[in-house]
């Protein structure tokens, strides 16, 4: 469900341009189908930094590559390339059934596989201002297994959606969403903790068509409260590849 | 003096009404006044000391705590962690709070087999008594909580609030309160921390000077009662010094500032050393017209004759709370600086307003004030006779109390532990000791180590000094339960090793992975213990409340392991948290002190001396002030007073209003010997008329400040029980020593003069 093989799919938030249907009246619910029906690519491959900013302007850089493919079941990997202490730092997360995911992470110092417990899907990712239910939001495919939606407002070039957890262990209120109608991309969405305050923010930015898939570049998250920041810089991606399913085993982790 | 008289005998009704209204306008500025008793407002603004403090709370989320601490017969049970679980969570809700921390939502590193978790340590709560009793035996090998969150014996529990560095301390406090209240607890529960003792502290001010200031207006209304035996001298000295608390409290929320602890005894010492002025004033008022002086020659003579002493006497009043603004300590400088504008109020008032009403009113029908007193003029015949003939004996016991009271003045100890502001018994009190013992103390020393270089923290034989560093601080006395990355990397080591005991060790390589690995958590809790660019360490050790030499003996201990262990260029070290700050407010009060005291007694002579155009009586008037004030530092040598905020203003004090004494005395002294009298005639005259003003006013002095042993707060007791000592020693020493060293001074002038024809007896 929250499978880390989302964490992927926000930075290959993808959108065919076949799924554009016009002239019909759409429920909020029917946006999000196509929002998620956009998503189609199986698999991926991209290279990517990452800048996290703390309140003073601090910054660390770090650079990660990610594969995933969608199949029987959801499989995604990430491993870290830089800076050279966290180099070959690995997490694969393998999807076993609707309700559990596996999350295994190899740390070479330890020389030695670990299993994740995954129990933490409103913490942070490694650090940064995404949680694993960013990830999960963001990938699409699954929005509706985690959210309702409701249209606020629309105009001539977006909707603006209020999603609402259906999942309770997803710990926000609400998110706003802004689909933009060209391309049914999500270029802002806005994360509304427990007591409805605004928590973070999320824009989507250099939105590209790559290979046939809607592509942002650049991703800024913001948390609001601690006022920290991430930037995901997407530098290669490519689409569509015949990965084998080897690359997503425990063994392949420790390389 | 001539121009006041005018004044006063040509637009009395108008100085009436402008008083008037210059009171209703401070009156309306009063209401908005502000108490605080924060620590750090007790600094002056910009002190290295604090910044640096706000620096590192900013930075780590904040180094102030509330504590709320549950003790029962068994803390572990079902029931207590139901509460504790309720009020922790309901506490981190609290605007202001960072992070509320308990067993109950306490995170831990968790490997069981083959998986690895940053999760709560008590995921459900016991549904029963074996699960409960399970998780008893569990925390009892935890030795990050054990002592901290729960102590050892499992019979308390801590939740512990972090506050945000900006946060409304009172109002998080209270709000704590009410949860307690909610909760319906059914264990004892104490509430602790620096913010609760400031809000307590607070509290207690609020009702003390609610409390106080009543009490003194009838003390001094009685006393004044006794002096004058009629209600216009009950009456007008009172108002006169009501009115000047009024403009005081108003001038204080005019330039918005803020009433301090010290500030309690501001409308105490307002209405008993203001109403000074109005006494000597009515007091000759009377006692010209008893001489046959119609209304309004009383009032032109008071004006002119007293109204000189009455300016003289306030100025070096005004000087010797002034004084108390060369200190270091912002809360003694402000206190110094409004009550010498109390004064100067309370001075002009009794000048301008006091003969402008007395000048509508009618003329007196009686003259008590001023009338024959048996007992009084006894008690006056008395203290000449003294003077007289064993004026030689005065000056030998003076200085021998002098150089007794020197002798034992370097024995006072300095004390700025706020928990001596309360009672023994009292809640707070009972609180701190719990916690003292259960956990080690609620305050925490901050020791931040900068390697200078990003990710330097990264360097395993870096952090291998760091944990060398926490083992070497557990063993200083008032210290315990070192906290920092280490123990997280050695949680997670354990954690990532199947739980193995062997592994709970630093990581010999790889602390970017691990530590990659931690910062995916939750409450994230490497934040609180290392920075952004994994730069610097913090190490956070929980300090027992101890006295201030105490303190300072451990922290001289910590900066001397932190040194050897961490030495030369490559680190920079920082130490702060409350105990900092505590130690430094010891060393400002010890400096503030002899600098105050030293100018205050330098401006007393200056001043008299200007004043009465001769250094010599400059020193005559000064002499039984520095005789008194030296008791004073006597007393609290032989009694163990230490110095506090409070005990350290008591010099300024009692040389800014004793030598008022002196002043009265010696200028009535002067006036008679200028009018002819001889030198025995001029002091006993002098001893009986101005001793008599002299006795009402150091009646209502003493009284006022007796009042204050009624005060919530234990040294505000001793101070006030001293400065009447000290006034009474002060109004002797005017009355005994200053004619005695008058006679003596003549004695001395004339064997110099190779005269002997002795002459005193004229």
């Amino acid at each position: 469900m929250k499978r880390i093989i989302t964490l992927v799919l926000i930075m290959t938030l993808v959108l065919s341009v076949n799924g554009l249907v016009l002239g019909q009246e759409l429920s909020g619910d029917d946006i999000l189908d196509k929002v998620e029906a956009s998503i189609d690519a199986q698999s991926s491959k991209v290279k990517l930094r990452m800048e996290l900013y703390d309140k003073s302007g601090s910054k660390r850089k770090r650079k990660l590559e990610a594969f995933t493919k969608d199949g029987e079941y959801d499989k995604a990997l990430i491993r870290f390339l830089a800076p050279a202490s966290v180099e070959d730092t690995a997490f694969l997360s393998q999807e076993k059934n609707s309700d559990d995911e596996d999350m295994y992470l190899y740390m070479p110092a330890l020389g030695n596989v670990r299993k994740i417990a995954g129990s933490q899907k409103n913490g942070s990712f490694v650090g940064t201002d995404f949680s694993y239910n960013d990830l999960s939001i963001l990938g699409g495919g699954n929005y509706k297994e985690d959210y309702k939606a409701t249209i606020l407002k629309e105009n001539n070039k977006e909707y603006l959606l209020r999603l609402v957890p259906t999942d309770e262990e997803i710990e926000y209120k609400f998110v706003k969403m802004w689909v933009q109608k060209s391309n049914w991309f999500p270029t802002k969405l806005k994360f509304y903790d427990e007591e409805g305050k605004l928590y973070k923010e999320l824009i989507s930015e250099d939105i590209k068509e790559k290979s046939g898939y809607w592509t942002a570049e650049k991703m800024t998250m913001k948390d609001l409260q601690a006022d920290s920041k991430t930037i995901l810089y997407l530098d290669e991606i490519t689409y569509d590849l015949d990965l084998n399913d080897r690359i997503f085993t425990v063994r392949y982790l420790r390389r | 003096m001539q121009f006041i008289k005018d004044f006063v005998h040509k637009y009395p009704k108008m100085i009436i009404v402008v008083t008037i209204l210059i009171t209703i306008f401070f009156a309306y500025q009063a209401v908005d006044i502000q108490i605080n008793t924060d620590i750090k407002k007790m600094f002056p603004e910009g002190d290295p000391v604090v910044d640096t403090f706000d620096r590192i709370s900013e930075k780590y989320g904040g180094a102030e705590y509330v504590v709320l601490m549950l003790q029962d017969e068994n803390i572990m049970d079902q029931e207590s962690l139901e509460h504790i679980a309720e009020i922790t969570t309901r506490m981190d809700k609290i605007d202001g709070v960072n992070k509320a921390r308990s067993i109950t939502n306490i995170e831990e590193i968790r490997g069981q087999g083959f998986t690895v978790e940053v999760g709560e340590f008590i995921k459900e709560l016991p549904a029963n008594k074996k699960e409960a009793e399970k998780l008893s035996k569990q925390i009892l090998t935890k030795d990050r909580y054990l002592g901290t969150l729960v102590s050892e014996d499992l019979k308390a529990a801590t939740i512990i609030a972090q506050l945000s560095p900006d946060s409304d301390q009172q109002y998080v406090v209270s709000k704590v309160k009410d949860i307690r209240n909610d909760v319906k607890l059914t264990e004892e529960s104490y509430l602790t921390g620096n913010p609760v003792l400031t809000k307590t502290m607070a509290d207690n001010m609020k009702s003390d000077i609610l409390k106080l200031f009543p009490f003194v207006s009838v003390v001094v209304m009685t006393i004044l009662f006794t002096s004058f035996r009629s209600i216009r001298g009950i009456l007008l000295p009172i108002i006169v010094v009501l009115l000047s608390v009024v403009w005081t409290i108003g001038f204080v929320a005019w330039l918005e500032k803020t009433l301090s602890i010290v500030s309690t005894v501001l409308p105490v010492l307002l209405v008993s050393v203001g109403s000074a002025y109005a006494i000597h004033f009515l007091a000759r008022f009377y006692e010209d017209q008893l001489d046959g002086a119609s209304k309004f020659e009383a009032i032109t003579r008071s004006i002119l004759k007293v109204g000189i002493a009455i300016i003289m006497a306030g100025i070096t009043t005004i000087a010797g709370f002034s004084s108390l603004g060369l200190s270091e300590l912002t809360i003694i400088k402000d206190f110094g600086l409004f009550t010498a504008f109390g004064v100067l109020v309370a001075l002009l008032m009794s000048i301008t307003f006091l003969p402008a009403v007395l000048k509508l009113m009618k003329k007196p029908k009686h003259f008590q004030a001023a009338e024959k007193r048996p007992m009084l003029d006894g008690i006056f015949t008395v203290l000449f006779k003294i003077v007289k003939n064993y004026n030689g004996i005065v000056i030998v016991i003076a200085i021998v109390v002098s150089l007794l009271s020197l002798w034992v003045a370097p024995k006072i100890q300095p004390e700025t532990n706020y928990i001596t502001f309360f009672q023994q018994g009292s809640e707070i009190r009972q609180a701190n000791k719990l916690v003292n013992s259960k956990f080690g103390g609620s305050d925490s020393l901050e020791i931040i180590i900068d390697t200078q270089q990003a990710n330097g923290i990264e360097d395993p034989k870096f952090l291998q000094k760091v944990d060398q560093l926490q083992t070497k601080l557990e063993k200083v006395d008032l210290l315990s339960n070192t906290m920092s990355v280490v123990d997280l990397l050695e949680e997670e080591n354990k954690a990532l090793n199947h739980g193995q005991e062997e592994y709970k060790r630093l990581p010999k390589r790889g602390i970017a992975q691990y530590l990659l690995l931690l910062s995916s958590d939750d409450d994230d809790i490497l934040s609180d213990y290392i920075d952004f660019d994994h730069r610097e360490v913090r190490i956070r050790i929980m300090t027992a409340n101890a006295g201030s030499e105490k303190t300072e003996n451990m922290l001289a201990k910590v900066r001397k392991l932190v040194n050897n262990q961490f030495d030369g260029d490559k680190y920079q070290v920082t130490i702060t948290g409350i105990p900092v700050l505590r130690n430094n407010l010891t060393d400002m009060i010890v400096s503030s002190q002899i600098r105050s005291l030293i100018a205050s007694i330098f401006f007393a002579f200056i001043i008299t001396s200007i004043l009465l155009k001769s250094p010599l009586r400059g020193f005559v008037c000064s002499f039984p002030i520095a005789v008194t004030v030296l008791l004073n530092f006597g007393l609290m040598g032989w009694t163990s007073i230490p110095l506090n905020v409070a005990t350290s203003m008591i010099a300024s004090i009692a040389v800014g209003v004793g030598v008022d004494y002196s002043i009265h005395c010696y200028t009535r002294y002067q006036e008679e010997r200028e009018e002819g009298a001889g030198l025995m005639g001029s002091l006993q005259v002098a001893i009986e008329t101005i001793g008599r003003a002299n006795y009402f006013n150091a009646t209502a002095v003493t009284a006022g400040f007796l009042v204050l042993l009624f005060s919530s707060f234990p040294p505000l007791k001793t101070f006030g029980l001293l400065t009447s000592i000290t006034m009474v020693v002060s109004f002797l020493g005017a009355m005994i020593l200053l004619p005695s060293l008058i006679i003596s001074g003549q004695k001395i002038a004339e064997i110099l003069n190779g005269s002997d024809d002795i002459t005193l007896n004229n």
